[in-house]
């Protein structure tokens, strides 16, 4: 835990949901602060990619025991999020995006984080090694440790490089989706482990230009930050043009049908079309960072249609 | 920090109220994890 987070303490009068102020030290946290702990929007993309995995791996599993394996994935994410919520509580005060999350404003305290976090990681891993498989269940172990240690205990405040080795960990939930159906891993989930990886950088990157200001006054070391807006795009353009590349290989190794090909197509023209108009941007401040953001929300959507592109085309093959 | 003897009937009344709320989510979890269990028992005893 970073020294600095033992000074986070909720102010007088604030650090609960409700109108009456906590006594110093005493925790009102209700159900809704432990649920924001886990980053659900995160953990909906987490759990779309394992599903999309899980439905399209060749061979059967029971239908409850692949609801089991989709609800230890989405707790292990949650488990990876409070932990990582845990340990960035001193950088989350003085962000104006996560300030207002359950650790910065005193609803819950650093120990109360800290046990729920493992509680689920735990749990979510021994579930799922003793009903779905021991694989799926290592994967997922090394996905929640790769996230919490690798990324946000290491590289977050140490490298511009974070986002992009971090960003694995984001990439193991169709390796699990799909080691839960198989047992092992092939191709296919590898390259949906690669699309998610190239996919992290530019995601982010275009985020980070227009909140460059807040990870500056919290010190975390993203790209635009140390080496500049205009390095950040010709990187970002580079991660597009190589995600453009990664996602047509299933077709192109006649992995997946038409149905996918033409999409993920379509996708990546749209995609490296957003990322040339960031490059091209010359903006400096948020206000004008409109491609910035058109490229952010963009991606969200491209991660969630490629993937169900992906089911769509083995129901078709099917 | 300060007992609860100390508090005022305000934060009395929130305390429970969270503290009842925890319980109850606690309680679901609990009924939750039990049929979970259930059903993965049934689930690896039979084939679908």
């Amino acid at each position: 835990m970073p020294a600095s987070l033992s000074t986070v303490v909720a102010p007088p009068g604030v650090g609960f949901a409700g109108a009456v102020a906590a006594p110093p030290g005493v925790s009102f946290a209700d159900w809704r602060d432990y649920y924001a702990l886990m980053k659900p929007r995160v953990m909906s993309l987490v759990v779309f990619s394992s599903a999309c995995a899980l439905w399209t791996a060749p061979g059967h599993i029971n239908p409850f025991l692949a609801f089991v394996a989709i609800l230890c994935v989405a707790v292990g994410a949650g488990a990876a999020g409070a932990l990582n919520q845990w340990y960035e509580a001193d950088i989350d005060a003085v962000m104006k995006r996560t300030m207002n999350r359950p650790l910065p404003t005193g609803r819950l305290t650093a120990g109360e984080a800290l046990a729920f976090g493992i509680t689920l990681a735990v749990g979510s891993v021994a579930v799922m090694g003793l009903a779905v498989g021991w694989l799926a269940a290592l994967i997922l172990a090394v996905s929640i440790l790769f996230y919490v240690v690798i990324y946000t205990v290491w590289l977050k405040r140490r490298t511009p490089q974070n986002i992009v080795i971090g960003g694995a960990a984001g990439a193991f939930p169709p390796l699990i989706g799909w080691a839960a159906v198989t047992g092992d891993v092939t191709t296919l989930p590898w390259l949906m482990f690669a699309i998610i990886f190239l996919w992290t950088p530019p995601h982010f990157w275009a985020l980070a230009l227009f909140m460059e200001a807040d990870y500056a006054a919290a010190g975390v070391p993203m790209l635009p930050v140390t080496a500049g807006a205009r390095a950040t795009r010709v990187q970002i353009l580079g991660y597009a043009l190589a995600l453009a590349v990664v996602s047509l290989l299933p077709w192109a190794l006649g992995l997946t049908g038409w149905v996918y090909g033409t999409t993920a197509a379509g996708l990546a023209v749209i995609f490296v079309a957003q990322a040339v108009a960031v490059f091209r941007n010359p903006a400096t401040t948020a206000a004008a960072m409109q491609p910035e953001k058109r490229l952010f929300k963009f991606s969200l959507l491209y991660l969630f249609l490629i993937f169900a592109a992906l089911v769509v085309d083995h129901l078709v093959l099917a | 920090m300060i007992e609860p003897r100390d508090w005022t009937p305000a934060q009395t009344d929130a305390f429970m109220r969270k503290r009842r709320a925890r319980n109850l989510a606690i309680g679901l979890v609990l009924g939750f994890l039990a049929v979970l269990f259930f059903g993965i028992t049934v689930a690896r005893m039979v084939k679908l």
